[in-house]
């Protein structure tokens, strides 16, 4: 699954550690999500989203939907 | 800018502050892990030593309370403390050494049953299947 995070991150100048201590998970899980090595579970995906004022399918895209400028 | 990008900037905020609080529970937790294992291997040399090749009755008693507390305690904590990418990582490092366990002690069972291998020896399928963890768990952690 692709994702806008490190759009997002670096839109906000964070650091993958950063945004890992806002959202309860280690830097290694950030980067992970990212680079699409990890999918994020549902409340994870709800806390990323709640985190940057975003409806979740702004965020995150399972490849029929389009999307992505990463 | 990797450094950047990945690690923590020179005025850290609330999320790289609590990464490093995370962080540091992480290794606080691999340390007592690691301590458990020195002591485990320095009783097996102390058992090795010994003439009679046993141990005391109140040792055996004591590294096994301490076994069990550390290792039970330890884990459970663990995953407790541990995020998503790290569970799964380990569920599925725990799952397929299982699975590795489960198809190779019968098979060696019956194999010497048959008469054609040694008695299945449950100190070489237990570091085997140690050794089978912690490969797939860090080729879950190191690949590309």
């Amino acid at each position: 699954m692709r994702n806008r995070l490190k759009v997002l991150r670096a839109e906000r100048d964070w650091s993958q550690a950063e945004l890992g201590g806002r959202l309860g998970v280690s830097r290694q899980a950030v980067n992970a999500i990212e680079t699409g090595k990890h999918d994020p579970s549902l409340p994870l995906a709800f806390k990323i989203a709640r985190l940057f004022a975003m409806p979740i399918e702004e965020i995150f895209f399972d490849g029929e939907s389009g999307g992505g400028d990463d | 800018m990797a450094s950047r990008e990945a690690g923590m900037t020179e005025h850290a905020g609330p999320g790289e502050r609590a990464e490093v609080a995370r962080r540091n529970r992480f290794w606080l937790m691999m340390s007592g892990f690691m301590l458990l294992g020195a002591v485990i291997g320095g009783t097996l040399v102390a058992i090795e030593k010994s003439p009679s090749g046993s141990l005391p009755a109140i040792w055996a008693i004591a590294i096994t309370v301490i076994f069990v507390a550390v290792l039970g305690g330890g884990t459970w904590y663990f995953y407790r403390d541990i995020d998503e990418v790290e569970r799964q990582d380990n569920l599925i490092a725990g799952t397929i050494a299982i699975n590795f366990y489960a198809l190779v002690y019968p098979a060696w069972f019956f194999l010497w049953k048959g008469g054609l291998v040694r008695e299945p020896d449950h100190e070489t399928l237990f570091v085997a299947t140690v050794i089978v963890m912690s490969a797939v768990y860090f080729w879950k952690k190191l690949r590309p």
